[in-house]
């Protein structure tokens, strides 16, 4: 069999199984990516790693040349003085800048956790619920970064389109619908990789047919940004809108984080 | 008439497409147009080539929706990082991989359980079906590292070194994989039974 036949039916096959078409709802959603999140602003420079490198690399470089110099033999003038009086005890009082200010900035106390940013989140619609005038989502949040966060509060909802069309939006309840944290508001650190869940529930939408997957917003207390979640793969959304229930004003809440 | 007026502004920004991070940057962030401008063209050209990179490495057509979806959200947040626009492409196909392989180390995406096609008739299309198919099941038995580089090497036509910078390995390691991938590959493409007439 020869090598030409292995690569002409190799190659048909990953034709024949690849996809022929992007489906419209993929463009949607990747159109929508820059206009649903948040801006991502620009990097400052000292934090791109090609910088942090060379800040790394410069301290090191300042540590081992000011080490190397408390360590250079003693000056010749010292050389049979006592030798209590010799530049071997210098170095405790002349302690080294860099040393001390790297003494000065490590706390003993363990690092503050950071409150979780949207970007650090990843988070599923893992299921909708029919109630009685009202839908609920199953939603779960895992903290997708390579640090440990916190998330403590209450956030702003939305319940929004795949066209970015926002259906019912917990703001316009009043200041109880806006992002916020109470002192009485647990709060959960979250290790890279671990989950929280939530529901959100959702009642009284009269408007036009919303275009599938409907997604929920959250807008995270503390100018965290928007997280945008959508439903796992096999949720159907078209348990997601909620009934028309007239005058009643829309609602969309959540029960709380929990583990 | 302005069918928007009297609503919260809040929500019309955010029909805009403006969220409360764009207004409050305000005029600290000039360019922002152009930067969204520029990423939704460069997405937009790569979509298709990275929907079928996921599709062939993941297998699953809802899977491989979502794995581009969530490397388009990763690309725009990292968006500034990328100096050069040229690159676009590469470290596009590069994020796209990445995804894969998180979704498939975290275990959203089942192993594909393919149907047994049973055993091809030689009078309804000769020995190509049976090849072919034999072919497919060994692409779905090899690793999504192996697959990814058979895809970007025998479908998409890349270099060693262009490999390399897509799926962040060097070029050795991409060299190794499909040195291995192809072996399983040919080994179960040889092992059809092509009847007496089968070899060519």
């Amino acid at each position: 069999m020869s090598n030409e036949r292995f690569d002409q039916d190799l190659r048909a096959v990953l034709l024949e199984d690849a996809p022929r078409d992007v489906p419209d709802e993929l463009r949607r959603r990747v159109a929508a990516v820059s206009t649903n999140r948040p801006i991502p602003a620009p990097t400052p420079v000292w934090q791109r790693p090609a910088v942090r490198w060379a800040v790394v690399l410069a301290a090191a470089v300042v540590v081992v040349t000011v080490g190397a110099w408390q360590l250079r033999p003693a000056p010749e003038a010292a050389v049979g003085t006592d030798p209590s009086t010799t530049p071997s005890a210098a170095p405790s009082s002349d302690a080294s800048p860099v040393a001390s200010a790297s003494a000065s900035s490590s706390p003993s106390a363990a690092p503050e956790v950071v409150a979780c940013l949207a970007v650090d989140l990843d988070g599923r619609i893992v299921g909708w619920q029919g109630a009685a005038g009202s839908r609920i989502a199953d939603v779960r949040v895992t903290n997708g970064g390579s640090r440990p966060c916190r998330i403590q509060g209450t956030p702003g909802l939305a319940l929004v389109d795949a066209t970015g069309r926002v259906l019912i939006d917990s703001t316009a309840a009043g200041p109880s619908g806006r992002p916020h944290v109470s002192a009485t508001d647990p709060r959960f650190e979250l290790a890279p990789g671990e989950p929280l869940t939530t529901e959100v529930q959702v009642s009284n939408y009269c408007g036009p047919t919303p275009v599938a997957p409907v997604d929920i917003s959250f807008d995270l207390p503390g100018g965290g940004g928007r997280l945008v979640v959508g439903p796992e793969p096999g949720v159907s959304s078209s348990e997601a809108v909620p009934p028309c229930m007239g005058s009643t004003p829309s609602s969309i809440t959540t029960n709380g984080w929990r583990r | 008439m302005d069918m928007t007026r009297g609503r919260p502004e809040r929500i019309r920004r955010f029909e805009r497409g403006e969220t409360s991070a764009t207004v409050s940057a305000g005029d600290a962030a000039p360019g922002l147009a152009a930067r969204r401008a520029a990423f939704d063209t460069l997405t937009d050209r790569r979509l298709a080539r990275a929907y079928r990179l996921a599709a062939l490495i993941l297998r699953r057509d809802g899977d491989a929706q979502d794995a581009v979806h969530d490397a388009a959200v990763l690309a725009w947040t990292r968006f500034d990082e990328l100096r050069d626009h040229a690159r676009f492409d590469a470290w596009f196909d590069r994020i796209v991989v990445n995804e894969c392989r998180r979704r498939l180390r975290r275990g959203r995406v089942r192993a594909l359980v393919l149907e047994d096609p049973g055993t091809p008739s030689m009078a309804d299309g000769t020995s190509d079906r049976a090849e072919r198919d034999a072919l497919r099941r060994a692409l779905d038995q090899l690793t999504p590292e192996h697959r990814a580089v058979v895809v970007l090497r025998h479908l998409d036509g890349h270099s060693i070194g262009e490999i390399a910078a897509r799926t962040g390995e060097r070029e050795g390691t991409v060299k190794s994989r499909l040195h291995y991938a192809l072996r399983e590959l040919r080994a179960a493409y040889d092992a059809v039974d092509r009847g007496p007439e089968g070899h060519r």
